[in-house]
């Protein structure tokens, strides 16, 4: 992983610099504040302090080329100083002309109900989620959340305006764990309705079968969108590391049996390593960014990821793909 | 060692759950939540040898506390001599009473009954004794107890099945009571009856119409058991017959009145009734209906001379539907009167006596007053109530010596002479006889025991003070041995007295009954005094009404002459010979003949009514009167219940079982304190996070 990196805005003028370690608010200490809001400001402004000073030019103010003028276009976008040089009329085109509509889904489903960090990875997503819609708006992008679990839970549309981050926040508060995982449905669904093109950040831990995720992700992408998968894992699920033989239970299915866990180990980290190995496939096959977050991972270098998928998506003109083995990120 | 309790040693099997607990507690009671087992496979549970090993004293412990504490239950004992065996144990003596009454010629009751004793010989067992009786009005013994040294039971059980094959059922009554005193003495009879548990068992119908009042007096003696094992149904249409005897002012209705009653578990009411013979039925018959319960009473026509038999259909049980009737010719009775009063004053005793004797159908009383008939002719009862003459005294005091009954009435004081005279002296008149005028009297003092008066001797009718007396005579007697004072006057002198002179007897009334001397003709007494006195000097006729079976018949005063021959109705003839008129052998229902050569003259013998009523009867009731109900316990049963009280009485001298479960308390005492030790020894494990792991492991090994 890249200590650091130069990260594009949607107008790719930002460069930053990663952020120190002594700066990193650990995500253990960050999930004690009780408002989602404080959390995702914690994060974000925390992150930004470490970013190195670099200019930012902001909405609309990068040049990009004259146009002539014909009918139909707004004329709000005359250059009336080049009229008045040369009697012609010119359009002035910039390098973005809109705002990036981000589109959050956070799986909600049991299974994100799990946590042995003292928070869930539910917990862990929606702060994720804060901390991304926060930091967007803070870009002056327009944010949009779904909520799911084997359905649709809260939908709020993608917009832009200061109490929208409110909306969006309250939602992440108020939403309740659902049942079982389902995400075809949703994405299914999420593409069907989603007309406007932009950016979609999938919040899950993927613990489902893939049969019809690479279907649903390539039809997102089909659409237009860009996608980026966060794989929001418990550093358990990752390394299995129990220790006494129990009845686990499964928390979708409420299926229960015993497991020696020193027995079970190794053979769990196999299918777990060929399920995301699986996953990586689907994922580099539609050029879907996949960032697998632990939940003991500080949340800044989640944003220090995104940025940097954003920003070599941007580069690359498309969205990035980025082979990602599964691990942390 | 043995086991007092056997059963409980089953229990000792839960030493295995210990170990099965044990097995359990691998399998982990913390469970742990995990967001999808789709990467898991559930792991086998393993009992790993170490933790056997760490564990295995412990589980010894409590293995040996639930053996200790199953033992302890079981109530061991050790045996200190031998097993007793049969030889030791007493049999049973066993007496088989068969009823072969009437009612147990019933349809298939007989064949019940034969089967339920053949059950009774099958479950004998080596050491048993059988007696067989069978009963009805008396109890017959047909193989009585005891068994000759080395008779084999196979025997004696052949012998009761010899015997039994010849027994039927009669036509008597029941006498149940009878039965079971008759059986239980049977076991008296034999010398080793003590040693042996006495049974006695009870085949029959157990109908309601036994009797049983007999066994309110008798003391039923200890350990003897009675069995009753009925046969027969409970339900079942019963209607029985029974002629209803005319009353004396009916004797000339053409009718003859029968009672039917139908038994209370009956399903049908509608019966017939017709007039029956030995050759042929009569055509016409009566159909009714009487209820379930109840009875009723109809006419039917009078008797035809071919007819002899009431028959009765419609019901199920067929043994008394016939009831036979006979009309046995009235018996003359001869009364001579000697007074000087006529026929016709109501002034005088003859008028009344006339009266007091109507004539009845089973009875005539000739009443005569010439003199002249008196000799040779011996009348049955003789009056007199005037002086006798010489000759007259003489011939009267003959023919009361030879078996004579007079009655003398004293209406005057001469009388007293000629009752002095035929008696041979001891009566006088008293002084002051008629000197006084009439007095007064009634009867002060009366012995009711006498048969003269034992028909008043219900306190309902014992109260002769309304009758008064005017004309007494004041009669002073010697009161010898001979002469019994049956009734006195108030003023102690005697009204009425007997005196038994030769084979025959003198009754003297000391007042006269016609209406100067006495209230005692217009008396609702005089009547029946009158009857009890011809009653007792007029011959005993045949009954009309007939007689039951097994009843005897007197025909003494029925049949003249030395021979008498009886013709039963199977047409055997039984001859009585001279001085003993007496029938007994009335054991067949129908009409006997009898004949004396000059006359014949015959009575109907029938079931007794009794027999009919088919209810069952209540053991309950036969246990209030002390009959001891119940079964003796067999060889086998008896051997078992000693060894059982032996090894009772073993072990509650040993008590093992206390010393057990000492043994079980110091036991479970050692597994607390190994346990306690053990669960310290985790406890520092676990402080020490080295040895988490292995704490862990040893934790889940002590089973709880």
């Amino acid at each position: 992983m890249a200590s650091s990196a130069t990260t594009a805005g949607k107008n790719g003028s930002v460069t930053a610099g990663h952020p120190g370690e002594g700066q990193r608010i650990d995500a253990d200490s960050l999930m004690k504040l009780k408002s989602l809001e404080l959390r995702a400001r914690a994060v974000v402004e925390g992150f930004l302090a470490g970013l190195h000073r670099s200019p930012f030019h902001g909405f609309s103010a990068e040049f990009s080329e004259y146009r002539q003028y014909t009918p139909g276009d707004d004329p709000r976008y005359l250059d009336w100083k080049l009229f008045a040089r040369s009697d012609r009329y010119y359009i002035k085109r910039f390098e973005e002309e809109t705002n990036l509509a981000c589109w959050l889904l956070l799986d909600l489903s049991r299974s994100m109900g799990f946590g042995t960090l003292g928070y869930t990875k539910a917990d862990y997503a929606r702060t994720a989620a804060a901390t991304l819609a926060y930091f967007l708006t803070r870009q002056r992008d327009a944010i949009g959340l779904i909520t799911f679990d084997e359905v649709i839970g809260e939908a709020l549309p993608a917009r832009f305006r200061p109490s929208h981050l409110h909306r969006v926040i309250l939602a992440l508060e108020s939403a309740v764990s659902g049942n079982a995982t389902e995400i075809a449905g949703p994405l299914e669904q999420i593409a069907n309705t989603v007309t406007q093109r932009g950016l979609v950040v999938l919040l899950s831990d993927l613990l489902t079968p893939l049969d019809g995720l690479e279907l649903n992700l390539g039809m997102l992408r089909a659409r237009g969108h860009e996608v980026i998968v966060m794989r929001v894992l418990d550093p358990r699920e990752v390394d299995f590391q129990f220790d006494d033989s129990s009845m686990f239970r499964d928390l979708e299915t409420g299926r229960e049996f015993y497991i020696d866990p020193a027995a079970a180990r190794e053979s769990y980290q196999s299918r777990f390593n060929e399920h995301a190995a699986k996953l990586t496939a689907i994922c580099d096959g539609h050029g879907i960014d996949l960032l697998t977050l632990t939940t003991d991972s500080p949340l800044d270098e989640m944003l220090f990821d995104f940025l940097s998928s954003r920003a070599r998506s941007t580069a690359m003109g498309r969205p990035a793909t980025r082979p990602n083995p599964g691990g942390r990120a | 060692m043995n086991l007092l309790f056997g059963l409980f040693a089953v229990s000792a099997a839960a030493v295995v759950f210990p170990f099965v607990f044990h097995l359990i507690r691998r399998t982990p009671k913390n469970h742990q939540e995990f967001s999808s087992l789709m990467f898991l496979e559930a792991t086998p549970p393993r009992l790993t040898r170490k933790s056997r090993l760490d564990d295995i004293l412990l589980l010894l412990l409590r293995g040996l506390v639930l053996l200790a504490l199953a033992l302890a239950f079981s109530r061991p004992f050790f045996r200190t001599d031998g097993l007793l065996d049969l030889d030791d144990v007493r049999g049973r003596q066993i007496v088989i009473a068969l009823d072969t009454s009437a009612s147990m010629r019933t349809e298939s009751v007989w064949e019940s009954a034969l089967a339920e004793v053949d059950k009774v010989l099958d479950t004998l067992e080596p050491a048993d004794d059988v007696a067989l009786t069978t009963f009805d009005d008396d109890l017959t013994s047909l193989v009585p107890l005891g068994r000759t040294d080395g008779e084999e039971l196979a025997a004696k059980v052949s012998l009761v099945r010899k015997q039994l094959a010849d027994v039927e059922p009669g036509w008597f009554a029941t006498k149940l009571d009878t039965a079971l005193m008759g059986s239980v003495e049977m076991f008296g009879e034999v010398e080793d009856a003590v040693a042996s548990a006495r049974q006695v068992i009870v085949v029959s119908d157990m109908q309601d119409g036994a009797t049983r009042d007999g066994l309110q007096s008798y003391e039923w003696p200890e350990q003897t058991f009675v069995e009753f094992r009925k046969v027969g149904g409970d339900a079942f249409t019963s209607a029985t017959l029974l002629r209803v005897m005319p009353e004396q002012d009916e004797a000339e209705t053409e009718a003859t009145k029968v009672r039917v009653l139908n038994a209370a578990s009956s399903d049908r009411d509608r019966f017939t009734v017709r007039w029956g013979g030995a050759t042929s039925d009569a055509e016409e018959s009566v159909d009714f209906v009487v209820a379930p319960g109840s009875s009723r009473v109809l006419e039917l026509p009078k008797q035809a001379s071919a007819h002899d038999r009431l028959l009765l259909s419609g019901d199920d049980i067929a043994f008394d539907n016939a009831h036979f009737v006979t009309s046995p010719p009235p018996v003359q009775v001869a009364i001579h009167y000697i007074g000087s009063d006529a026929v016709d004053d109501p002034e005088g005793l003859l008028f009344y006596l006339q009266r007091a004797f109507q004539p009845r159908e089973d009875r005539i009383v000739e009443i005569t007053t010439a003199v002249e008939r008196l000799a040779g002719n011996r009348p049955n009862l003789l009056v007199v109530s005037a002086e006798l003459t010489d000759a007259a005294a003489s011939v009267v005091r003959d023919q009361i010596a030879q078996g004579g009954r007079a009655v003398f009435v004293l209406t005057s004081d001469k009388m007293v002479n000629s009752v002095a005279e035929l008696i041979g002296g001891s009566v006088v008149a008293s002084e002051g006889s008629g000197a006084e005028g009439p007095q007064d009297r009634i009867l002060g003092e009366i012995d009711f025991s006498d048969r003269l008066f034992a028909p008043f001797a219900d306190p309902r009718f014992n109260d002769f003070t309304d009758i008064r007396f005017w004309n007494a005579a004041n009669v002073e007697i010697d009161e010898q041995e001979s002469t019994q004072i049956v009734a006195r006057f108030d003023d102690g002198g005697p009204a009425i007295w007997r005196r038994a002179i030769g084979d025959g007897e003198l009754l003297v009334f000391g007042s006269g009954w016609d209406p100067s001397s006495s209230q005692l003709a217009l008396s609702n007494k005089f009547v029946p005094l009158l009857e009890t006195i011809l009653k007792d000097a007029m011959p005993a006729p045949l009954r009309t009404k007939g007689y039951i079976v097994g009843e005897r018949v007197d025909l003494t005063d029925t049949v003249q002459g030395n021979e008498v021959s009886i013709t039963r109705p199977d047409g055997e003839v039984v001859k009585l010979g001279a001085g003993n008129q007496v029938f007994a052998a009335t054991d067949l229902p129908g009409i006997y003949n009898v004949s004396d050569g000059t006359a014949t003259t015959s009575f109907a013998v029938n079931v007794a009514p009794d027999e009919s009523r088919l209810e069952p009867i209540g053991i309950e009731l036969l246990e209030q009167f002390g009959v001891a109900v119940g079964v003796q316990s067999t060889q086998a049963e008896e051997l078992e219940a000693q060894r059982s009280l032996k090894d009772r009485e073993l072990e509650q001298q040993q008590k093992i079982w206390k010393w057990l479960l000492l043994v079980a308390l110091a036991l479970l005492a050692a597994e607390m304190g190994l346990s306690g030790y053990r669960v310290r020894s985790i406890a520092r494990a676990s402080s020490s996070p080295s040895t988490a792991s292995r704490t862990t492991s040893s934790r889940q090994g002590v089973p709880a």
